[in-house]
């Protein structure tokens, strides 16, 4: 009898088992992966801290190197993109608000919508694809060829070489290229409509620069800095677990970018709540 | 506390190094001094470097005491892990340069990290780094890309890296693997020149007959055996079946 119950109830159990287990299983594989990234950031900006002088030109030639490729080498597509954006985007809202409301409901809106929420996730979107992929491949390949290992055996140490400037770098640029992507996205958007709609409109300029608060300011700082921190610091750790075999790199590459994505997702919708709730 | 002891650069007590293939059965006490030059022989390559980068610290893996310039090896703090990968380089054969960057560059990357030359400002550096790569061999084109370089002149490049840190013991791991005969000839040279100049070297190579020839001491390792001889004449006396029927492939020229 007893034979016939576990027979009968044993698969029921194993499946409740695993109906109830996979999202047990599945919060403690993001949680530790979310763990382990934290743990390998702080140590890598701890051992930068512990080399490098604030004030020591020689520290920053890693970092000055990644500003230039993720910053100063993106500007054209950033144009690009801003003044799209400005078309899609500025003109079309400045367009549709202003029928709907009064000025300062389109400048609140500007505010909102262009500078704290599209020109940061739309800037992180360019480094995630550019930047973040690049990473990957770099330090990937590094690996791969035996760099990481000669440098290590050359008493080099790889959080302060190789990461942390990634790290630092891509922070710096993300907060730069979205301050540069929010002024001409908001730029152009705002001539267009006053080219095409009200002259007056010129005046949005001023109404909007004047409408960002210290609080404002501090938040879309914070932001983008976060946002450079999650790419960089993913990008490296996923280059770095590469263990022997070139096939894994573009497996790397892929998972870095959607778990960067994931990531800037999450990070979005945190300050939203923190913004508007 | 990691204190710093009386004893040579590389000093070993009852070493065995673990391996994940092999099994190795005897234990080794060495003592390596300035200016010394010691020899790994036997069958096995795999065997031998890894007993070359137990020695250097390279291999986590191993039972018995190991001090690598005064500080045990399994005590080591990340300042004294630091010093002593810049006082004990390690050169393999196929030792990666930067791919991102030149030749030049590749050279003075460790040196510029670690800071080692500090009132040089980066002329001074350049030119020291040339210098000490033309004292290798005069005809490395350092303005490449490692892609563009020859694999026996990247060799050369690694050894200029590692050496521009000024270590007192220069590990190498099959060195001569890429070099046709004038050109190991050439290195070989300038690896006597070192040792004269009293820098320790610990190696393994291909070439039997020149570590044979020129070492100040020999280290034989198969699985079964570990045999560290004062002198070649010692190792041709040795009494043991296999170490003398693996001399016997090498008479003396």
């Amino acid at each position: 009898m007893l034979d016939i119950a576990y027979r009968f109830f044993w698969p029921l159990l194993r499946l409740l088992d695993h109906i109830t287990g996979w999202p047990g299983r599945f919060l403690i594989r993001n949680v530790t992966y979310v763990i382990d990234l934290v743990t390998f950031s702080n140590l890598a900006i701890r051992d930068w801290f512990r080399k490098n002088r604030l004030l020591d030109s020689r520290s920053y030639s890693g970092t000055v190197n990644q500003i230039i490729f993720t910053g100063v080498d993106a500007l054209p597509t950033i144009t690009f993109l801003g003044l799209a954006t400005g078309f899609l985007f500025t003109y079309r809202l400045i367009a549709i608000s202003s029928s709907l409301g009064g000025t300062e409901d389109v400048v609140n809106l500007l505010v909102t919508v262009i500078c704290l929420s599209a020109a940061p996730f739309l800037s992180a979107i360019i480094i995630i694809s550019r930047t973040g992929s690049a990473i990957v491949v770099d330090i990937g390949n590094m690996k791969l060829r035996g760099e990481v290992d000669a440098l290590e055996n050359l008493g080099i140490n790889i959080n302060d070489f190789i990461v942390a400037p990634r790290i630092i770098g891509t922070s710096i640029s993300q907060l730069a290229i979205t301050v540069y992507f929010t002024v001409i996205a908001l730029l152009s958007g705002i001539l267009i409509s006053t080219i095409w709609i009200n002259p007056t409109y010129i005046s949005f300029i001023l109404k909007v620069s004047f409408s960002f608060s210290p609080f404002l300011v501090t938040i879309f700082v914070i932001k983008n800095i976060i946002f450079g921190y999650v790419i960089a610091t993913v990008a490296c750790y996923n280059g770095l677990r590469l263990r022997g075999s070139a096939t894994e790199l573009p497996q790397r590459t892929t998972a870095s970018i959607v778990q960067s994505l994931t990531f800037i997702f999450v990070i979005d919708i945190l300050f939203s709540l923190l913004l508007f709730a | 506390m990691n204190t710093m002891s009386e004893h040579g650069l590389i000093h070993c007590n009852k070493l065995v190094p673990g391996h994940q293939s092999y099994r190795f059965r005897q234990a080794l006490d060495l003592d390596l001094k300035p200016g010394e030059m010691i020899s790994i022989i036997g069958p096995s390559l795999e065997q031998k470097s890894c007993w070359l980068k137990t020695l250097c610290g390279l291999n986590a893996d191993y039972s018995g005491e190991l001090e690598l310039l005064g500080t045990n090896a399994g005590q080591q703090s990340l300042q004294q892990w630091t010093d002593s990968r810049k006082g004990i380089a390690y050169v393999h054969a196929d030792t990666a340069l930067l791919s991102a960057v030149n030749g030049l560059i590749n050279v003075l990357v460790p040196v510029m990290y670690h800071d080692i030359y500090k009132d040089d400002d980066r002329h001074k550096l350049t030119d020291r780094a040339i210098a000490l790569v033309n004292e290798i061999d005069p005809d490395i084109c350092l303005d490449e890309l490692p892609a563009y370089i020859s694999r026996q002149h990247q060799v050369k490049i690694a050894t200029a890296r590692a050496l521009m840190l000024k270590p007192r013991v220069l590990a190498l791991d099959n060195p001569f693997l890429y070099f046709d005969r004038d050109e190991r000839k050439q290195f070989q040279s300038f690896i006597n020149r070192k040792v004269e100049q009293g820098l320790s070297i610990i190696m393994l190579t291909q070439d039997i007959r020149y570590a044979l020839g020129q070492s100040d001491r020999i280290l034989y390792t198969d699985e079964d055996t570990v045999c560290l001889f004062d002198s070649l004449a010692a190792c041709r006396q040795c009494k043991i079946e296999t170490v003398r029927a693996y001399l016997e492939q090498y008479p003396d020229p």
